[in-house]
């Protein structure tokens, strides 16, 4: 069920637009593969405080929460472009050419309203936490619209990204 | 009628969840129907923490938080967080209509919701630990605690302890196996989420006061009928009554319940409270005067004025 | 008659073959129009679904088997399993459900455990003459065990929507596991002994046995440090994945020596695809919750469910089938992701403990893996063999009938869950 072979296998040369994103997207999956880390170290490191300096590490939780959403957020634009994405494939597995393609049509336009939707939510929330003056609950009490504004970010990956890839499906419609 | 969606993260067998149900009933019936009350437990609508901005923003009409979840963003609200601050129910029963209740009524308003109800939880709490009691602070020295947030733990720190966050599901094996030592924790708590079963010492101590608040968005509130604000205003009054009662009646009981689960349960002598109080009462005040500044000054001299 | 609506049409999306979290989304925003007028909130709603500590577990578990695999002490694990019971008749199929149970205290991922145990083993069957249905029925099957057996990334998002303890979970997993594990051991041995083609391997001789069990050693100790820990109360389940995490990348790097930089950046790469793609889902299926939560669905459910006086008994037995049927059709951690928030009310009115409902749901999706028409682990297998889809199907048929029976057998004794969670001091 995992959708397309990577796109960036396609024989033809890829045009300006499809590298600036395909570029985009490895940054933001660099960005959130580093994140991971920096989560498991932070973890390892509480661990390690606890028992062996007795001196538990503060707001690591708390920290770990925001990190979750930045590493969704700045990953999903690549797992989006490397057909990572779990989709339901019946229907394209007994389609003609033809229907597929439209189906494919269909399928990055549900992402790409879905992302635009989400980019419009986001800066409305990070706006008014921004003006409203929302902080964290926990040890770090950092303002909430900072971590909110990964999702702005990831909104605009995920556009990105799914635009790009509609434009290589309509390309290859031409051929 | 017109929705009123409420919000909050109490499991629906608490006494003061079931204060909210009153109160909303209170509600439909005062407004005789205009407002059509529907109140979403347990974190299921919208998350705890996220109750504040989901109501501010005009995301749901209406949501309860525990006093706790202000933090930083309206720190004032900590008052009765503080060490020994607001601990007699005398205080509690004159809360409702006391100058310093309208105080932080404004600042609510001012920050950007509409206060409609105050929930008194608790003033009695437990030190909960295994071995021995806590009941100096000289017994918090080193130990692991699981806390309640940064504005209370100060006092923990301050008498020696190392205080962890910890989500509230993972408590209970924590306090198991000893990945942490000790926990602070409402008394009728300590009985529900039976900590009885692994920890044998507690001390009860008037330490803190949480209150459970209601509040609604403001330009909601301001196209309700006159009908529906005096509705809401009436049965804000009304709850705040029950929800003492509840409270009193649920730390009355849960002491004898703890002692038959073979729990030791003390009861803080005067002496000890004002040993816990002249090491916390300090460390906690230090870092709300540098919060809250002047209005945190008035606001404690208004709360005077009720003690 | 809207529930039925919603569902529709949000089936409906998902077969058009858009990715789960766009249906999931748009079919929510759609709710919200429609009842709302606005849908400001779902930024609201995907940051709370996901700001939770508790989620980095399922990347820090992943990570751990990526390198557990990429350092191929995966491989010496298949081939202690190999050697130990090969030489039997019909033994081989013994060894790669063993392997199975084994990678399945590594691996969260039921998937990733047909993935990376079908690929050595499936041809290895064949050549010693196992029929080759037989051969998909064992992966298959023996796949599904990722999510039962602890670490288990299913039973971690349980966990958070219904804020059971992790750790509790993990523990209640265990028996049932091993239990369901025996039962496709000895299967797979009968079916292969029925079947006479079936050849022995030569027994390698007791040195180079010792030899490969020593091997193994390192993937052999890994759940007595994440069981082990959780169990005594060292650490809980986040920290145990951080633990893991560190020990994989300690064997792989001191003992094994056979990864680079690159391949642990690579490690590090998959990962984060897995996640994002995982936790995009979970964001989906909380903007889903959070909208048929603000239509009153799960307050209906409960009340038709008062109404209509169903025992506990009863609940369990409709929720089952429900799951079974919706099992079919989508995949496992949007089923947990949709259902639990609807049923937990319920759930808790009729005094339904959680831990056990978990596992028994655990079990429930390990069928959702392996029938058809859309089951994960029946991709794996054409993924890696290319069989047709049909055959891989027949294959799998009766370990569905072994499953279901494992459900009953869970549901009639919820001892074998509860007892471990219990005795490691998980009283609620
Ligand atoms: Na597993
Ligand atoms: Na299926």
């Amino acid at each position: 069920m995992s959708g397309e072979p990577a796109k960036e296998e396609a024989p033809r040369a890829p045009s300006l637009p499809h590298r600036a994103a395909r570029a985009l997207s490895r940054l933001g999956g660099a960005l959130s593969a580093v994140l991971i880390l920096v989560v498991l170290v932070a973890t390892a490191v509480s661990v390690f405080n606890r028992y062996v300096l007795g001196r538990p590490v503060m707001g690591i939780d708390e920290a770990t929460g925001f990190l979750v959403v930045a590493i969704v957020m700045l990953g999903a634009a690549e797992a989006l472009r490397r057909g990572d994405h779990i989709r339901i494939d019946i229907l394209f597995a007994h389609a003609g050419p033809r229907t597929r393609w439209w189906l494919e049509l269909w399928s990055l336009a549900a992402v790409i309203s879905f992302s635009t939707l989400l980019l419009v939510a986001s800066w409305h929330t990070v706006v008014f936490s921004r003006t409203f003056g929302a902080y964290s609950t926990g040890y770090l009490s950092i303002p909430m619209w900072i971590p909110q504004s990964t999702m702005i970010v990831g909104a605009i990956l995920l556009i990105i990204a799914a635009l790009a890839a509609l434009l290589d499906l309509i390309a290859e419609r031409g051929n | 009628a017109t929705a009123m969606r409420c919000s909050h993260q109490l499991p629906p067998a608490h006494h003061i969840a079931q204060v909210v149900d009153q109160w909303a009933a209170e509600v439909e019936k005062l407004s005789e129907g205009d407002l059509d009350v529907e109140v979403f437990g347990a974190d299921s609508l919208v998350k705890a923490n996220d109750n504040i901005l989901a109501v501010a923003k005009g995301d749901i009409e209406c949501a309860f938080s525990l006093n706790f979840q202000w933090g930083k963003t309206l720190p004032i609200m900590n008052v009765t967080v503080g060490p020994y601050t607001m601990s007699s129910i005398e205080a509690w029963k004159k809360w409702p209509t006391s100058e310093a209740a309208a105080f932080l009524e404004q600042k609510l308003a001012e920050k950007g919701v509409k206060n409609v109800a105050w929930m008194f939880q608790t003033n009695v709490s437990v030190f909960t630990s295994r071995g021995r009691a806590l009941t100096s602070p000289e017994d918090f020295k080193g130990i692991k605690m699981r806390g309640i947030g940064p504005a209370f733990d100060r006092g923990l720190t301050a008498m020696g302890a190392t205080t962890v966050s910890m989500p509230g599901s993972e408590v209970y094996q924590a306090l198991a196996t000893g990945v942490v030592d000790a926990a602070i924790t409402d008394v009728a708590a300590a009985y529900s989420r039976k900590y009885f079963e692994v920890q044998d010492h507690m001390t009860v101590v008037p330490v803190l006061a949480a209150y459970l608040h209601g509040y609604v968005n403001p330009s909601w509130y301001e196209s309700l009928s006159d009908k529906s604000k005096a509705a809401l205003d009436e049965a804000g009054k009304s709850a705040a009554q029950w929800a003492l009662d509840a409270s009193i009646q649920a730390s009355a009981d849960a002491p004898r319940q703890l002692e038959e689960k073979g729990v030791t349960v003390h009861v803080a002598t005067e002496a000890e409270n004002e040993a816990f109080k002249a090491v916390m009462q300090p460390a906690f005040a230090e870092g709300f005067a540098e919060e809250t500044g002047e209005d945190g000054k008035t606001l404690l001299g208004l709360i005077e004025k009720i003690q | 008659m809207t529930i039925l609506l919603i569902f529709a049409s949000l089936v409906g999306m998902l077969l058009t073959g858009m990715p789960i979290f766009a249906a999931l989304g748009l079919s929510s925003i759609a709710i919200l129009l429609m009842f709302e007028g606005k849908f400001d909130s779902i930024a609201d709603t995907v940051f709370a679904s996901l700001n939770n500590p508790l989620l980095a577990t399922i990347p820090m578990f992943a990570f751990m088997a990526h390198v557990m695999i990429k350092a191929k002490v995966v491989d010496d694990l298949y081939d202690m399993a190999n050697k130990l019971v090969g030489h039997v008749k019909g033994g081989l199929g013994f060894a790669t459900i063993l392997s199975c149970t084994i990678f399945s205290t590594i691996s969260g991922s039921s998937v990733a455990t047909a993935l990376t145990i079908g690929s050595t083993a499936i041809p290895q069957m064949q050549r010693f003459g196992y029929r080759p249905r037989d051969t998909y029925g064992i992966i298959a099957a023996g796949g599904t065990l990722g999510i039962l057996i602890p670490p288990s990334g299913p039973m971690i998002l349980y966990a958070i929507v219904t804020d059971a303890s992790i750790g509790a979970l993990f523990l209640a997993g265990m028996i049932p596991g091993l239990i369901m594990a025996a039962v496709f051991a000895v299967f797979s041995w009968v079916q292969a002994n029925r079947h006479g083609e079936t050849r022995a391997q030569t027994w390698p001789g007791t040195r180079a046995v010792a030899r490969a069990l020593l091997n193994s050693i390192w993937a052999v100790a890994m759940p007595p440090i994440i069981l082990g820990g959780i169990y005594l109360g060292v650490f809980t389940a986040a920290e145990a994945a951080a633990v893991g995490a560190v020990y994989a990348l300690a064997v792989a790097l001191i003992v094994y020596r056979n990864v680079s930089l690159a391949d642990l950046w690579d490690c590090t790469w998959q990962t984060m695809r897995t996640s994002a793609m995982l936790f995009m889902i979970i964001a989906g299926a909380g903007l889903f919750g959070h909208a048929v939560t603000i239509i009153r669905l799960p307050a209906e459910i409960m009340e038709t469910v008062t109404a209509l006086g169903l025992s506990q008994t009863g609940f369990m037995l409709v929720v089952m089938i429900a799951i079974f049927i919706l099992g079919m059709f989508l995949e496992t951690i949007a089923i947990i992701l949709i259902t639990t928030p609807i049923i937990l009310p319920a759930m808790l009115a009729l005094d339904i403990n959680p831990i056990w409902y978990g596992v028994l749901l655990m079990i429930n999706l390990e069928l959702a893996l392996i029938t058809p028409p859309v089951g994960m682990n029946l991709f794996v297998i054409k993924g890696i063999t290319n069989a047709p889809l049909a055959e891989i199907i027949r294959g799998s048929g009766p370990y569905v009938a072994l499953l279901v029976g494992g459900l009953v057998l869970f549901w009639a004794f919820p001892q074998l869950s509860l007892w471990l969670p219990t005795t490691a001091g998980f009283g609620r």
